[in-house]
Formats: structure tokens, C-alpha cells, sequence
């Protein structure tokens, strides 16, 4: 292909044809020698009356003669099949030829085979055509993997096609998601680096998933330089049925060692049509378990498995599926934290061998029998003696009945919820006034309770105040089932605090018969506040003597348990990142897959400890983060699940994504090519059905301008 | 009338055609002067059948001159006076410039003048055969010579003298009058094989002509009076002043008058200076009739004015014709 900066010819040697031009001209020539030549007796007659007119004739026979030998030009340019990349291109590009960046889609989404060979040689084809299609000797180009971070195959622009074809035909499909935006971000950053007329060639499954969102035109005028033509190459597949783990959990989020636990996985059904699967589960490198599941047409059914671990710590759980069309995505990993207690911070200034104190029954019901045999490990401290290290060790604090909050407290616990902690508050204490002073003056927004507490209540003897209502779906609330929760609706309250009002953002959970709320969660900075208008003594209610008041605990405290909530979800490509608190130091920090083999790791100092950083994380499974013998910790990468979902955009949807959806466009222009026409995808537009149009059209005026004259 | 010699039969004299013409006789207008007795009438008075006028008798006078019946019937001695009959005394000058070598053959073949001249010559045909040129290569000179030979023909026949010159840069093969045939032809023999060229340098031709001529003749001239027309016509003036009658054949092609037809664009060479031209026949035909119409109104009122007989043939018509109908109103006008 012969590219002429903004012009490219895909059948150079047609211009050959541009010989024919000689035939007008030879014809006018020929035309003027055999044109009548008349030995006149006399012209001064005819010169009198022709001055003009054989000026008038000299020019028409030019104007004839230039529009033959323009119709001739037209008609062999358009042999040549010219394509117009775009007028932009011509303006910017010079004699330096075209500037290509060819974006590879190889997201994990490209692994799926297609008659035994994956979709990604495809990819990597028509790629290679476009390089081939490029001109050797002017053109430059760059391949761009377009996984989560896109990346060059080169450092940087080369004229060695023929070497980034092969470099490109080595690749293969990642486990990554694609990042359209940053590839062509990089795309744009790339072509700013060189001259020329620049063409980002984009080749993509153009999986639905990842499209559907994109507004290209957008993307395009915001990244890349003006004047850049855009082609599309969709190497699209009619979709095959994909089963895919699409995300996994653990109830509780922390199992205690020796209990029963239950671990899930979600099983995505993308198609049409229903599936049975069988799932695995592997548990240490142990199957633990394997279930055959039905799944709905385009539905997402989660899988539960029981499982219990004899040893705290990280354990390494795998999920997998039998073999389908696309393997990246049949395999799912976890890493359950297993603990032996959870631990609980109490603040109270009771006495706790007092019986009817709240204390007593708070610490009887977290941790009734004691000697590290309880799930939870409370430890009580006093409001006054509270330190930073109580607060960082307790994954949820309980504050009780305290004389007072002074400030340091107040900050304390602030910055606590602020930082992800959990918090509850009980509506025990009688100084509620001055204690929700004290911690407001310390929130962002001057509100850090979930309520404006207005007077303490006391209920009359002749009525009777029950919790009537609640929000039984909330998360905190899930221990409640339907007679957990007709048995809290039976107990007696005699003392509460009345609301003034719901802090904004605030959710009452649980509410009295007379539609007070009697419990109220807000969530604050990373944390979350929870607080009862009611106490946990048997001066605020008979709840104390009722077994309802165990599982409201362990829920609400199992529900403030932070962090692990909604952990980081890594995925292949993505950076990991592991922050720690300063630590020995003598022995140097590694990151491991499950082989064993180390990862390229950047240990950084930050001021609040040490932040390891694996960039080249490129495939599914378990890492471990070590130091020396000890495993640190573990976390696990896998493929996103948008990559589930095979299903290609349609043809209309691809379409539009080159149509300009706002005015003032100053992008070259994005076309859409077929992937067998790779090789032309320099093409941009053909226009050769126009030239033709246009020499006709010239013809036309020639024969009418030769009518008119010859009249 | 005496019989027509055959050998008179030349390129452009054709005594077969002029059968029709015998009886007409070329005759001047006015009166001329000659050497010997002839059938004209002379400006000399003297002694002849045709009686013109009385007049007193006046001593010196011829005593033979004197009407003694006038004399006896009133007493008074007059004299006769009869108009001189002479003979006449034509000179003729034909424009051999390359214009005259225009036909429509030479025209739109390129061909050469001279092989238009030569075609007789050179080549052979239907027409040659018959004597004839053919009407497309008919040259204005071919008409000029045949007008040429037909009246020179005429004037021998009638026993009056004819002269011959060409007007080719300047007055060429010029022949002082002769009244034989064998003069006759010697005339068309300077004729054939003439090939119009140059340019006719009309003015010095007329100015040669003057002072070869006698005062009182017949100039008759054919030419397509492509040159300067006052100049000419001054050159004429002075042989009217002399009492010289001037006859002029402004000779033109049909292609001349009307522009080719048939002809869409062209190139016109002069066929003098060699200047070309472009041009678009259909776009100028009617501006081009319209100067040409103006052109030769010019000729016909300054030679009206100028008692000049100014006589507009074209190669259409033929020399026949064109002679005819001069001759006719000629006699007409006698």
C-alpha cells in the first residue's frame, strides 16, 4: 500500500494508468494539427471580427483539454482505490509519514477458543495485517496491549514493522480486563512523541461488558492529539456459553477456628439457555467439597459450601469449574482469614461483677465462658484509661455506661470509626447530652451519632413499649429470622431516649411501638456508628433476661467488624499493594505466586510504615507476601468478572460508537473496519465510487460545453 | 465573324463557350483614341461615315470639309464634322497574388497554391478531360484568367487590341496590346501556368500600367482588391483623369462572401502575410458577412463616385455567367 499522508493508495501500480492522460493531450494536439487549416485569401476580415473570439477559443479548447485530462486523472486514481484517512491528516502529516498505534485487545476475554484455537490469534492477526498494511520505510507504529495497565511491546515508535509483527505474534492473551481509556490515554501520549499524521487502529472482541459503557467519541477527543483517525477492527464471535466464578465470601468474614463457617461462590450464567455446572471447592490444596448446580438463563447463583478450620490464619481456598469455551474464568480464588477470637473493646467505668450492670451482661454474652474459649476475646477498660493500642487491637468497641467522654476520648473514638472501625453506643448511660457533645465536636460534620437525643423517657406502668418494627434485611440485623424477631417483639422496655432527629445519612434498624427508633446505624468516614436508645441492663428492659439480646449482640457486633467487609478485589494486571505497619526490617520483603516463584516487588517507606508494590502481576491465583520463612500475608488476584460475559456488541451499537454524539468533533474521524480487511485498515474512507462520479460528471460538462459551443 | 482558331484552346479560354457570346460586342463607353480606323468612336473629329455635328466655317478649315447643300440653301458655309472611328485599345491586369490562388480544394486541403496552379499539369480526371476546372478547385485567379481570356478573346475577334499584364509583386509578363490571335495567344500562354503567389503590389502594377497605356483606352482590372483601397483607387483616378475607362472585376470565392460551410473550427492562414488564425466559423460567420458586405459596399460607392464600372463576380457563379450579365448591361448602358 502506498500511503500519500492523508491519501492512501491500495493499488499503487493502477497509476500506472496515469499514462492514458496522454490521450487527451495527444488527441488535443493532434486536434490542433489536424484541425482545419485553411490558407485563407485574406484574414484581416476575420481578425476584425474574431479578436476576442479567438481568445474565447484558445481558452475553451484549455478548459475542454483540462477537464478530459482531469476526467482521465480521476478515472485512474480511482483504480488505484484511493483512501482517504482524513483531511485532518493531511494537514498534520507532512512528510513523515503515518504515526500508527495499533491497541491489541488481549483482556482475558480473548482466551475463549473457538473451534480448538483461542479468539486472541484472531486478534493478533488481523494486528499483524495492519502492520503489514503499513508503509515500510515512512510509517512508524507501536503496539499497545490493552490489558489493565496498557503497556508497549516497544519502548517506542520503530519503522521496523516486519520486528513488531513478530513481537506481536509472541504475545498472548492475558487474564486482565481491558482499559480502553488508558490505552488510548497512553495511545495519545505516545503519538505527542512524534510527527507525522497519526492513526490509532484499535482491534478488540468488543465484548459487550467492557463497550457497552464507553463513549468513544468522547474518549477519543480527550486523549488522543487532534487530527488522530481512529479505526476500529471488531474481531467479534457470535457468543459461546461461558460459565464463570464471578465472585467468592465467607460467613462470617472471619471464620473462628473450629467453627462451622460456610464458604460461597457466585456462578455467573451468561447465556440464554440453562447450565449445569460442577463446582469444586479446594481448600488448602485439599478438595473440600463439590456441588452440581442448575443455573437459570442470564442469572448468577451463589453457591454455598460448609467448612470448618481447624487452624487460625490465612487459608488458601479455590474454587473451580468443569472446562467450558473459556478457561480463564473457571477458577476462583480466595484467601479466608480464619481468626480464634475476634477481638472485642469494651468502655465502661461499671463495675462488672455488679449483676444487674450492663457490663455484667454484655461481657456474659460476648464471652460467657472465658479462658480464650469464647469467639470473642473482651477486654474492658475504663473510660479514662483508654489508649490508641486497645482501640487498633478491637475489631469493633462497645461503649457502655461512662461517667464521662472527656475530649481525648471523644477524639479517639472519632478518629477510630473514621478509620474503618466499628462502633456501639449504648443508650445506657444517663449523661447522653453532654457524651454526644463531646464526640460531635469532633466530627467532620459536627454530627457523628446516628441521633439527636431529645429527653430520657420512662415508660408508664400501665403501658407496655415493645420493638414493633425493624429493618430485618439490613445486614446488621441478619441474625434475625422470623421468630428471633417475634421473640425480640415480646420484650418489655421501660426506659429510652426520645429522637429529636436522624442524623442525615442515619437508618434506624429497629423501632419501638410508639415509632421511636430504637436502634440506628450511620456510617462515618470508613466506619460505621451504631447506637440504641435503650440500655443493655435490666433497668432499661427485661431484654437482659431474654436470649434475644445474644443474637442482637453478636449480629451487631459481627456487622461493625471492619475492613474485611468488602475486601481489595485484585485482578490480574492491577498494581498490589501491601501496606505495613514498620516492622523488622533485617529481612527483606517477597512476593510469591502458589509455585513458590517471587514477583518483581518495589518496597516503599511511607512515614506510617512500609508499602510493598507488585506491578507485574499478570495471572490469577494466591500471592503471598513474605519475609524470610513467615508469610505475612496473603491475597488473591483474579480474573475480573465482566470477562464472564462473552457477548460481543452488535453491529448497531459498534456503529454508533463512531457517530458523533456532540457537536464540534475535532477528532479525525473513527471508522469500523472488518477484521479480513485489516491490512486496509489505513484505508479510513474509500472514495473511488466518488472520483468515478466526478470524471463522469467532468465528461458530462465536457460533452455539454462542446454542444454548446459547437451550436 | 471569323471562325474560332483551334489552337486557341487553352487552359482558361474555351472559345466553344463564348459561342453564345459572339454577337455581343465589348465595346467602351466613351470615346477613345486609337491607331487605326476602327469600329469605336474616336474623340477625334475627322473624316468618317459616322456624321456627328455642324459647325461655322472657320478659316483654315478644309474647303472639302464644307456642307455646300447647307451652304446653298442658306447662304452660310459650314462644316460637317464626323465622329472618328478608331480602333480600341484594351490592357488588362490580372492579380496573381497568392489570394487569387484561394478555392475551396486549396483551402481546406492545405494543398500548395501552386499545385492548385499546376492542375492541369499534374493531374488528370473527369474534369480535365472536359476542359473544365472543377468548381471546388476553381481559384479566383482561374476566374480572374478566365474573365481575362474571354474578353481578350472577344476584343481580337472584333479586330481591337488587347494587352496583358499580371499583377504579381508589381506588373509582370506585361504584353503590349495586340490585335491577332496569334497575340491572343500568346497572351494565354503567359497565363497558363501562372501560379499566384505573393503579394500583387497592385499600386506599383497600375502605376506600370499608366504610363504603358495609352491616354484614351480600356484598363480593365480583376483582382480581389485585398489591398489598400484608397491607394487603388487613387491609382484608378488617374487613368479616369486621362480619359482612360476603367472596368474593374472585384473577383472574390464564395468562401470569401460567405466562410466556409461545413466548417466548425479552423485555422485560417493568410495567404499573403502567413498570419494565422483561430477561430470558430459558426461564432463569426454572420459578423464576418456583415464586414464583408461593408467591404464591398466601400468598393462599390468609391468606384460609383469615380465613374469606375465596378463589377462583383465570384467563383460561384462563373465566368459565363458573370460575363454575360457584365456584357449585357453593359450594352444596356451604351
Amino acid at each position: 500500500m502506498m500511503t500519500l499522508s492523508a491519501i492512501s493508495l491500495t493499488t499503487p501500480l493502477m497509476l500506472g494508468g496515469i499514462v492514458f492522460v496522454g490521450a487527451p493531450i495527444i488527441a488535443h494536439l493532434l486536434n490542433r494539427k489536424t484541425r482545419q487549416q485553411i490558407t485563407f485569401p485574406s484574414i484581416a476580415l476575420l481578425q476584425a471580427v474574431s479578436s476576442n473570439q479567438s481568445k474565447l477559443f484558445k481558452v475553451r479548447r484549455w478548459l475542454l483539454l483540462l477537464l478530459r485530462v482531469l476526467a482521465v486523472c480521476l478515472i485512474v486514481f480511482a483504480f488505484a482505490r484511493p483512501i482517504m484517512h482524513d483531511s485532518a491528516l493531511a494537514a498534520s502529516g507532512g512528510g513523515d509519514g503515518l504515526a500508527t498505534v495499533v491497541i491489541v485487545d488481549h483482556s482475558a476475554s480473548t482466551q475463549r477458543m473457538i473451534q480448538g484455537v483461542p479468539l486472541y490469534q484472531r486478534v493478533k492477526a488481523a494486528g499483524v495485517r495492519v502492520l503489514r498494511g503499513l508503509n515500510s520505510g515512512t510509517d512508524k507504529a507501536i503496539v499497545l496491549m490493552a490489558g489493565a495497565k496498557p503497556k508497549p511491546l516497544h519502548e517506542s515508535f520503530s519503522g521496523n514493522l516486519s520486528e513488531l509483527a513478530r513481537l506481536l505474534g509472541d504475545t498472548k492473551a492475558s487474564y486482565e480486563r481491558n482499559n480502553i481509556e488508558a490505552a488510548l490515554t497512553e495511545a495519545g501520549e505516545q503519538l505527542k512523541q512524534v510527527k507525522g499524521a497519526y492513526r490509532v487502529v484499535i482491534i478488540s472482541d468488543m465484548q459487550a461488558s467492557q463497550w457497552k459503557n464507553i463513549n468513544l467519541k468522547q474518549l477519543v477527543r480527550r486523549t488522543l492529539p487532534q487530527g488522530t483517525q481512529v479505526n476500529l477492527i471488531p474481531v467479534t464471535e457470535a457468543p459461546e456459553v461461558n460459565i464463570g466464578l464471578a465472585g467468592a465470601g465467607s460467613k462470617p468474614v472471619n471464620p473462628i477456628v473450629n467453627r462451622l463457617s460456610y464458604l460461597s461462590v457466585k456462578v455467573e450464567n451468561p447465556a440464554a439457555t440453562r447450565q449445569r455446572v460442577s463446582v469444586d471447592l479446594i481448600i488448602d490444596g485439599k478438595k473440600a467439597g463439590s456441588q452440581t448446580v442448575t443455573l437459570l438463563p442470564k442469572s448468577t447463583h451463589e453457591v454455598q459450601f460448609e467448612a470448618q478450620f481447624d487452624t487460625p490464619g490465612e487459608h488458601e481456598v479455590i474454587y473451580s469449574l468443569s472446562d467450558d469455551n473459556q478457561l480463564a474464568d473457571n477458577t476462583y480464588y480466595q484467601v479466608v482469614s480464619v481468626v480464634d477470637q475476634v477481638p472485642i473493646l469494651i468502655i465502661s467505668d461499671e463495675d462488672e461483677r455488679s449483676p444487674a450492670s450492663e457490663l455484667y451482661y454484655l461481657k456474659r454474652i460476648l464471652a460467657p465462658l472465658g479462658e480464650g474459649l469464647d469467639d470473642f476475646a473482651v477486654e474492658v477498660v475504663k473510660s479514662n484509661g483508654v489508649s490508641g493500642e486497645d482501640l487498633n487491637k478491637a475489631e469493633c468497641v462497645i461503649l457502655g455506661q461512662v461517667s464521662e467522654v472527656d475530649t481525648d476520648l471523644a477524639a479517639q473514638l472519632v478518629g477510630y470509626v473514621n478509620n474503618g472501625g466499628g462502633l456501639l453506643i449504648s443508650g445506657g448511660n444517663s449523661n447522653w447530652q453532654k457524651l454526644s457533645e463531646q464526640l460531635n465536636r469532633f466530627a467532620e460534620d459536627r454530627t457523628f451519632l446516628p441521633f439527636q437525643l431529645g429527653a430520657g423517657q420512662i415508660v408508664p406502668d400501665d403501658q407496655v413499649l415493645t420493638i414493633a418494627r425493624g429493618d430485618w434485611r439490613a445486614p446488621l440485623m441478619s441474625a434475625f429470622d422470623e421468630r428471633a424477631q417475634l421473640g425480640l417483639g415480646q420484650i418489655p422496655f421501660y426506659r429510652y431516649w426520645s429522637v429529636r432527629s436522624l442524623t442525615p445519612g442515619a437508618r434506624g434498624l429497629l423501632f419501638f411501638s410508639n415509632q421511636t427508633p430504637a436502634l440506628g446505624i450511620r456510617a462515618y468516614g470508613k466506619g460505621t456508628v451504631a447506637m440504641t436508645t435503650f440500655g443493655f441492663s435490666t433497668g432499661s428492659s427485661e431484654l437482659p433476661r431474654f436470649g434475644a439480646i445474644v443474637a442482637l449482640l453478636h449480629s451487631l457486633v459481627e456487622g461493625l467488624r471492619p475492613a474485611d467487609v468488602a475486601p481489595v478485589l485484585y485482578e490480574p494486571g492491577k498494581t498490589l499493594i501491601f501496606s505495613l505497619a514498620q516492622r523488622n526490617r533485617k529481612e527483606a520483603y517477597f512476593l510469591t505466586d502458589q509455585t513458590g516463584q517471587r514477583q518483581l516487588t518495589q518496597t516503599l517507606v511511607e512515614p506510617d510504615g512500609l508499602k510493598i508494590v507488585a506491578d507485574e502481576i499478570r495471572l490469577p491465583g494466591i500471592y503471598v507476601l513474605k519475609q524470610g520463612d513467615k508469610n505475612i500475608k496473603k491475597v488473591e488476584v483474579n480474573v475480573h468478572p465482566s470477562e464472564i460475559d462473552l457477548t460481543p456488541l452488535e453491529a448497531a451499537p459498534i456503529a454508533r460508537l463512531t457517530q458523533n454524539t456532540e457537536d464540534g468533533n475535532d477528532t479525525g474521524g473513527i471508522t469500523v473496519t472488518a477484521e479480513s480487511e485489516a491490512d486496509h485498515s489505513m484505508k479510513g474512507e474509500e472514495f473511488w465510487e466518488w472520483l468515478i462520479f466526478l470524471a463522469l460528471a467532468l465528461l458530462g460538462l465536457e460533452m455539454f460545453l462542446v454542444g454548446v459551443w459547437r451550436r | 465573324m471569323p471562325s474560332i482558331p483551334n489552337q486557341l484552346n487553352h487552359q482558361y479560354l474555351q472559345p466553344q463557350d463564348l459561342k453564345a457570346l459572339r454577337h455581343l460586342v465589348f465595346s467602351p463607353r466613351h470615346a477613345i483614341e486609337g491607331q487605326y480606323a476602327g469600329r469605336h468612336s474616336s474623340p477625334q473629329r475627322g473624316h468618317a461615315v459616322e456624321f456627328n455635328d455642324y459647325r461655322q466655317y472657320q478659316p483654315g478649315d478644309e474647303i472639302g470639309d464644307i456642307d455646300w447643300k447647307i451652304y446653298g440653301r442658306s447662304d452660310k458655309l459650314v462644316v460637317k464634322l464626323f465622329q472618328h472611328q478608331t480602333d480600341m485599345t484594351v490592357n488588362l491586369l490580372v492579380d496573381a497574388s497568392a489570394s487569387m490562388g484561394y478555392s475551396s480544394e486549396s483551402a481546406t486541403q492545405g494543398k500548395a497554391l501552386k499545385e492548385i496552379g499546376s492542375y492541369f499539369k499534374s493531374g488528370g480526371g473527369e474534369a480535365q478531360k472536359n476542359g473544365r476546372i472543377p468548381e471546388k478547385a476553381l481559384s479566383k485567379f482561374d476566374l480572374a484568367c478566365q474573365l481575362a481570356a474571354s474578353i481578350s478573346f472577344l476584343i481580337t475577334q472584333q479586330q481591337d487590341r488587347v494587352g496583358l499584364g499580371l499583377a504579381a509583386e508589381g506588373l509582370k509578363d506585361y504584353h503590349p496590346p495586340g490585335s491577332s490571335f496569334r497575340h491572343l495567344h500568346r497572351l494565354m500562354m503567359s497565363l497558363d501556368g501562372v501560379v499566384p503567389k505573393g503579394e500583387a503590389r497592385l499600386i506599383d502594377s497600375l502605376e506600370h500600367m499608366f504610363r504603358a497605356s495609352p491616354r484614351r483606352s480600356v484598363l480593365i482590372v480583376f483582382s480581389d482588391l485585398l489591398e489598400d483601397r484608397d491607394e487603388i483607387i487613387k491609382s484608378l483616378t488617374k487613368f479616369i483623369h486621362r480619359g482612360t475607362e476603367v472596368i474593374l472585376f472585384h473577383v472574390l470565392h464564395a468562401d470569401e462572401l460567405h466562410l466556409p460551410e461545413q466548417l466548425d473550427t479552423a485555422v485560417f492562414t493568410d495567404s499573403e502575410s502567413g498570419e494565422r488564425i483561430a477561430v470558430n466559423v459558426n461564432d463569426i460567420r454572420k459578423q464576418y458577412e456583415l464586414r464583408m458586405s461593408e467591404f464591398l459596399r466601400g468598393w462599390s460607392h468609391e468606384t460609383r463616385i469615380r465613374n469606375i464600372d465596378y463589377n462583383l463576380v465570384n467563383t460561384q457563379t462563373g465566368y459565363r455567367k458573370a460575363l454575360e450579365k457584365y456584357l449585357f448591361t453593359r450594352a444596356s448602358r451604351s
